[in-house]
C-alpha cells in the first residue's frame, strides 16, 4: 500500500514538473519517508497509551542514529519489519520503564555494551544487505567514523543520566544500543533470517532480502 | 502566480526527495526497519 501511494504521489510530482526522468527516485524516497513517518507515529502512539514515552524516546534517540550509520538486518516485507521492529522498540522501552536497576549495574552494562559496540564498528559497520551492498572503501570509512562519533555521544549521555540518577532513561539508551548492535552483528542476521523463514512457512513464501 | 508557486514548491520537494534517495542508496540509511528496492538509476 505504501508503495502504491508513493508511486501515485511521484507520478503527480513529475507531472507538475513536466519531467518523467526521476519518477523512480521520487517514489523510492517517498516510500522511505512514508515508512519512517508511519513507523514512528505508530510507535509513539502505542508508547503514549502505555505511558512509556520518555523511555521510548530515549531508546529511539540511540536506535535511529545507530541504525542510520551502522546499517543492519531487515526483514523481507514491510508489515513484518514494522511488527517485529515495534515489538523490539516498545518491549525494550517497557522493560526500561519497569525494571529497577542500580547505578553500578548500569555502569557495568554500559561498559560491556560499549565494548560490543566498538567491536561492531571495527568488524561489521556498515552492515549492508543484499539489496543495498556497501563496497566503497570511502563510504565504509565514513560510516565507521560516524558510528564512532555516535557511540562517543551515547557514552556521554549515559554517563550524564547515571550521574543524575535517571536510571530508566540510561537503561533505555543502553537497550537501544544493544538492540541496534545485535541487528548489525551476524547474530542479528541469523536471528532475523530464522524469523523470516518461520513466517514464510506460515505465509505466502516471500523471498529473503 | 499560483502555478509558479506550485512548480517552485514541487521543485523544492523534488530536490529534497532526490537528496533522501541518494543518501539512502549510498551512505545514510533513512529506513529504520524495512529496506525498499533501490531503483536501477541509483545503483
Amino acid at each position: 500500500m505504501v508503495k502504491t501511494i508513493a508511486s501515485g504521489v511521484a507520478k503527480n510530482l513529475s507531472h507538475i514538473l513536466d519531467s518523467d526522468d526521476n519518477v523512480e527516485i521520487y517514489a523510492y524516497a517517498l516510500q522511505l519517508v512514508f515508512m519512517l513517518i508511519l513507523n514512528l507515529t505508530m510507535v509513539i502512539l502505542v508508547a503514549f497509551f502505555l505511558k512509556i514515552i520518555p523511555t521510548t524516546l530515549a531508546f529511539l534517540a540511540v536506535f535511529i542514529p545507530f541504525r542510520a550509520f551502522g546499517g543492519g538486518v531487515h526483514l523481507s516485507t514491510f508489515p513484518r519489519c514494522i511488527l517485529i521492529g515495534s515489538c523490539l522498540i516498545l518491549g525494550s522501552a517497557c522493560l526500561a520503564a519497569e525494571i529497577k536497576i542500580q547505578s553500578y549495574q548500569l555502569a557495568i552494562l554500559c561498559l560491556f555494551t560499549l565494548l560490543f559496540t566498538l567491536l561492531c564498528i571495527v568488524r561489521w559497520v556498515p552492515a549492508s544487505t543484499v539489496k543495498n551492498p556497501v563496497e566503497d572503501p570511502g563510504i565504509i570509512r565514513m560510516q565507521k567514523r560516524n558510528m564512532f562519533i555516535a557511540t562517543i555521544m551515547w557514552t556521554g549521555c549515559i554517563t550524564t543520566f547515571i550521574y543524575f540518577s535517571h536510571n530508566a532513561l540510561a537503561l533505555a539508551m543502553i537497550l537501544g544500543a544493544i538492540v541496534s548492535t545485535v541487528l548489525i552483528s551476524p547474530l542479528g542476521f541469523r536471528l532475523m533470517g530464522f524469523i523470516d523463514r518461520l513466517l514464510n512457512n506460515f505465509g505466502k513464501g516471500v523471498t529473503n532480502s | 502566480m499560483m502555478r509558479r508557486l506550485l512548480v517552485l514548491g514541487s521543485s523544492c520537494f523534488a530536490a529534497v526527495l532526490v537528496f533522501v534517495a541518494q543518501t539512502s542508496a549510498h551512505s545514510y540509511k533513512w529506513f529504520l526497519l524495512y529496506e525498499p528496492d533501490i531503483p536501477e538509476s541509483l545503483r
